[in-house]
């Protein structure tokens, strides 16, 4: 079932007029506050679904959870997340999967900024700029769905959901600043401004993120966003938001230069990732206007559009010692731009015992680059989408969801996801939880029409200059699918301040794409099972002190491993986070995140302890905070790459809300 | 006892109400409970007007409402009934003190307040929502004088107040200073605060952050509060019966006070999407047990 969007809530209509005279009421206290009515604000149809009606496992980090964690950026807050892989392919450049390391940039989940996709479908699919990109100080709240859920979000929602709620502009009124500084270049700040009335609200915010990543290679990162927000409500029945933002992201990519094998002889220098800075940027629009057309019925349209554009060419080269000095040069000119547009309607209706959502949701994707497609046309692919669910609820003890999507791509045809969960209430604080789902993921766009070579040029000419294939697409690339069955068990242990959420599922994945044996082309192959149980614990052991605990046990069957080989992921991770504070203003975290080692790519991080000491305070009317962070204070860990470590850092940080 | 002199000893009673729906249940509530326990020995007249109730020459007074209860109190001297015991019904706490203190000391005056007691409510929120430490308040210029009872007696449940009044920086400022700060927010009347503009923003606003709001009237609940603790007019009647019949028997007139008599009320659809179990059974027991420990 889709969720609602929380920021988006709209006010009912106004009841009965006052049965008070107005003689006596004035300006003294009365008993008229006692006995007015009031508008009906909360209808049942604006309502979310309750936590142990949801079809899947939800993990919710509220603001108040990631100011503790001590993070940085979205990723590093899933590390609380169970299930959640997190991985440094270069310092600043972090991608968090859900089960799998079987992609590097987090293609096979759909993550939402207020609702609106960060998914970029421009190259190989990817969440990791858009997750990157999100100012943790405007995040209210995050809700990860972990399970597939192509039933309510289509392609893509394949492995997990990630719901990133910002606050509302209605409350965050004020001025809000946040600086950060201090080991590995870390430089942050983040400013915001919202103001409003009672019937608009705007908020406007601003930041910069940097760090010169690991050490020995140049990924310098320097990340800044621009948003604005805005709620009106034009009506009692009606409320339009307005998100408008640009994100931008300067990398340092590529590696120094060292000697090799070149093409012409045996010894050279080889400098073919050449250290350089890339530019990625993304901007966009979107309209949702939110109607409640009576007690019982609510209407969403949204209409939005985002450009994505990237610019990482860089040349190629490799040179042969002395005495026969021979320069090999390519240029690879790997830019391009994307650009999106949708536009989605969905109708929510509560009947007696049931809840339903209807919806439609359209959606142009197109992809450019002069160098992957070897054109100067825009490439496009359309989809649409229809979905269905409802939550029947016959009795106190059970709760069931059913919902379905349809969707058809102009390219790859239609598909189609069901999905099915039982909600069992034993008592109103244990819930089990059945459910099974089918879910699909699309190819992109690079994927099936990407054509691309490069021109590799000797001097002296000793070759002829020849073209060297870099993609050779067929299109014969079909959607990938994932079947789930999972069980679930919720559990609130009221006496003990315990809550307790389990999971165990089998994810059976098919036609996995992968690339074909001459790395110029993707096609299908058998796709790996996950079997596995996650748990999240949260306990409060005293009433100023919080305790999470979260562990995922996974073991992956793959048939047949394709040659571009992916590695199996660990079989257990996990992170145990402590928090207290204490009685003056001081609170103390400490994060433990740690995985056993997996045949996946080499030195995955084993284990990294963050500890965040933090003293609130205020001045006049000006609430603060000042924290210190260490993040890895185990030591150094490796990273992605043996010469890399992600050394221990310290930074501080300091918020003030005037 | 012969008929004659059965109608000499019985008491009057006046009820001074204002018109509504509010005020009448009270004056019914009051009837039947005079009726069920003083059968016959009690008459009991209720009208909306003073000067009716005084020609009635009754043994005791009772309004219900500020308005009566500020006319009554302003006439009573020079009507020269102010010996006749009053008893004022359905009046906040705040708007009693301000009347009697605005017309000096005054003999023979009690209440029955609107007011929920802070001990009350503090068990209320330990009772319903044991995960909750700090609760939010929402000051305004009529409910900043009594935070401070509201704040000790929640701290004697080990909860931790966070008062911001709304004046100076405006209620979206105040609302997301509170927000920030708590577990849940607990509504003190205030119609600078509290009223019908400002409640859409104040529950859309709380419910957004995932905190529960308790609100003072059944209104609050149904525009969708979590829960509500109050007291209704009929609680109120009954309670009011009690103390006419204690006065009248000869006992001293008490000191004013909250009824003890209430209602919790949940919205059980804003409950359950909220992840909360609440039941009101339960809750009322856990609630006497926390109140006996005081």
């Amino acid at each position: 079932m889709k969720h609602l969007d929380a920021t988006a809530l709209t006010p009912g209509f106004v009841l009965v007029t006052c049965l008070l005279s107005t003689a006596a009421v004035a300006q003294q206290a009365s008993e008229g506050d006692y006995f007015d009515p009031l508008p009906v604000v909360l209808s049942v149809s604006r309502l979310a679904q309750s936590p142990s009606d949801t079809p899947g496992a939800v993990t919710v980090i509220d603001a108040d959870m990631i100011r503790r964690s001590g993070s940085r950026e979205l990723a590093e807050v899933l590390k609380l997340v169970p299930g959640f892989l997190l991985y440094r392919r270069r310092g600043s450049d972090i991608t968090a999967d859900y089960h799998s390391n079987l992609d590097d940039f987090g293609a096979r989940m759909q993550v939402y900024v207020d609702g609106r996709s960060v998914y970029s479908s421009f190259l190989l699919g990817d969440t990791h700029r858009g997750i990157a990109a999100v100012q943790l100080a405007d995040v209210e709240r995050i809700e990860v769905l972990r399970g597939s859920n192509s039933a309510a979000y289509g392609s893509n929602a394949f492995l997990g959901v990630i719901n990133v709620i910002t606050k509302a502009p209605a409350d965050s009124h004020g001025v809000s600043v946040s600086l950060a500084g201090g080991e590995g270049g870390i430089s942050d700040n983040h400013a915001s401004i919202g103001w409003g009335s009672d019937h608009m609200h705007w908020r406007v915010s601003a930041s910069r993120r940097s760090s010169s990543g690991l050490d020995n290679i140049y990924d310098d990162s320097r990340h800044s966003q621009l948003q604005v927000r805005g709620s009106v409500r034009a009506s009692p029945d009606d409320e339009v938001s307005i998100d408008l933002g640009v994100q931008q992201n300067a990398y340092g990519d590529g590696n120094a230069p060292r000697t090799c094998v070149t093409l012409v002889a045996a010894n050279g220098t080889c400098d073919t990732n050449p250290e350089r800075t890339s530019f990625w940027r993304d901007t966009h629009a979107r309209l949702i206007w939110n109607r409640q057309l009576d007690a019982t019925s609510a209407l969403r349209l949204a209409a939005g559009f985002n450009q994505e554009v990237l610019r990482a060419d860089f040349i190629a080269r490799q040179r042969t010692n002395p005495p026969l000095v021979v320069n090999i040069v390519a240029p690879l000119p790997t830019n391009g731009r994307a650009d999106r547009q949708e536009l989605e309607m969905q109708r929510t209706d509560i009947w007696q015992d049931w809840r339903t959502v209807v919806g439609v949701d359209l959606v142009r994707e197109e992809a450019r680059s002069a160098f992957f497609f070897s054109s100067t046309e825009a490439f496009s692919s359309h989809q649409v989408k229809l979905f269905a669910g409802a939550e029947w609820k016959p009795s106190s003890y059970l709760t069931a969801n059913l919902a379905a999507l349809w969707e058809k791509h102009d390219a790859m045809g239609e598909d189609f996801a069901p999905r099915l969960a039982l909600n069992f209430h034993i008592t109103p604080q244990h819930t089990l939880r059945l459910g099974g789902t089918r879910s699909f993921r699309y190819p992109s766009i690079y994927m099936y029409r990407a054509q691309a070579q490069y021109l590799v040029t000797v001097t002296p000419a000793l070759i002829a200059p020849t073209t060297v294939p870099y993609a050779r697409t067929t299109g014969k690339v079909t959607p990938e699918t994932l079947f789930t069955t999972e069980v679930g068990y919720l559990g609130e242990f009221r006496d003990q301040q315990l809550r307790v959420d389990v999971r165990g599922f089998r994810e059976r994945m098919q036609d996995r794409i992968g690339l074909t044996a001459n790395g110029l082309d993707f096609n299908n192959g058998p796709g790996p099972t996950l079997r596995g149980f996650e748990y999240q614990l949260t306990w409060s052991p005293l009433p100023a002190t919080r305790v999470l605990f979260s562990e995922a046990h996974i073991r992956q069957v793959p048939r047949v491993i394709f040659a571009s080989g992916a590695g199996e992921a660990p079989h257990r991770t996990g992170s145990l986070s402590v928090f207290h504070d204490f009685d003056n203003g001081i609170s103390l975290g400490l994060s433990d995140h740690y995985s056993t080692p997996s045949t996946a790519t080499v030195g995955r991080k084993a284990r990294q302890m963050d500890l965040r000491l933090a003293y609130a305070f205020r001045m006049g009317t000006t609430r603060a905070e000042a924290a210190v962070v260490t993040q890895a204070i185990g030591g150094s860990q490796t990273a992605n790459l043996t010469a890399n470590t992600f050394d221990r850092r310290a930074f501080a940080t300091l918020k003030l809300d005037f | 006892m012969t008929y004659a002199t059965a109608w000499a000893s019985q008491r009057v009673v006046a009820a001074v109400i204002q018109e509504g729906a509010a005020y009448e249940e009270f004056a019914a509530a009051l009837r039947v409970e005079l009726e069920s326990r003083w059968s016959g020995r009690v008459k009991l007249l209720v009208t909306t007007s003073y000067s009716a109730a005084v020609v009635a020459s009754p043994n005791l007074m009772v309004t219900a409402g500020a308005a009566p209860f500020a006319a009554a109190l302003q006439q009573r001297e020079k009507v020269g009934v102010s010996d006749t015991p009053l008893l004022a019904a359905l009046i906040p706490r705040l708007r009693y003190e301000q009347e009697v203190v605005r017309l000096g000391p005054q003999k023979s005056v009690t209440a029955l307040f609107l007011d929920q007691p802070p001990s009350r409510q503090a068990a209320l929120i330990r009772a319903a929502l044991p995960d909750a430490n700090r609760v939010g308040l929402l000051t305004g210029p009529e409910s900043a004088k009594s935070v401070a009872a509201v704040g000790a007696a929640l701290m004697a449940q080990k909860l931790v107040p966070t008062t911001v009044a709304v004046a100076p920086q405006g209620l979206f400022v105040a609302l997301r200073e509170v927000m920030d700060d708590s577990d849940v927010v607990l509504a003190l009347p205030d119609r600078a605060v509290f009223n019908s503009g400002s409640i859409v923003n104040i529950l859309t606003a709380t419910y957004r952050r995932e905190i529960p709001l308790i609100g003072f009237s059944p209104a609050y609940v149904k525009a969708g509060a979590v829960m509500s603790l109050y007291v209704t007019p009929a609680q109120v009647g009954r309670a009011a019966a009690e103390t006419v019949i204690n006065v009248l028997e000869g006992m001293a007139l008490p000191a004013p006070a909250s009824p003890s008599e209430f209602v919790v009320e949940i919205n059980p659809a804003v409950a359950r999407s909220l992840g909360l179990n609440l039941d009101v059974t339960q809750i009322r027991k856990r609630m006497q047990a926390l109140e006996l420990r005081q």
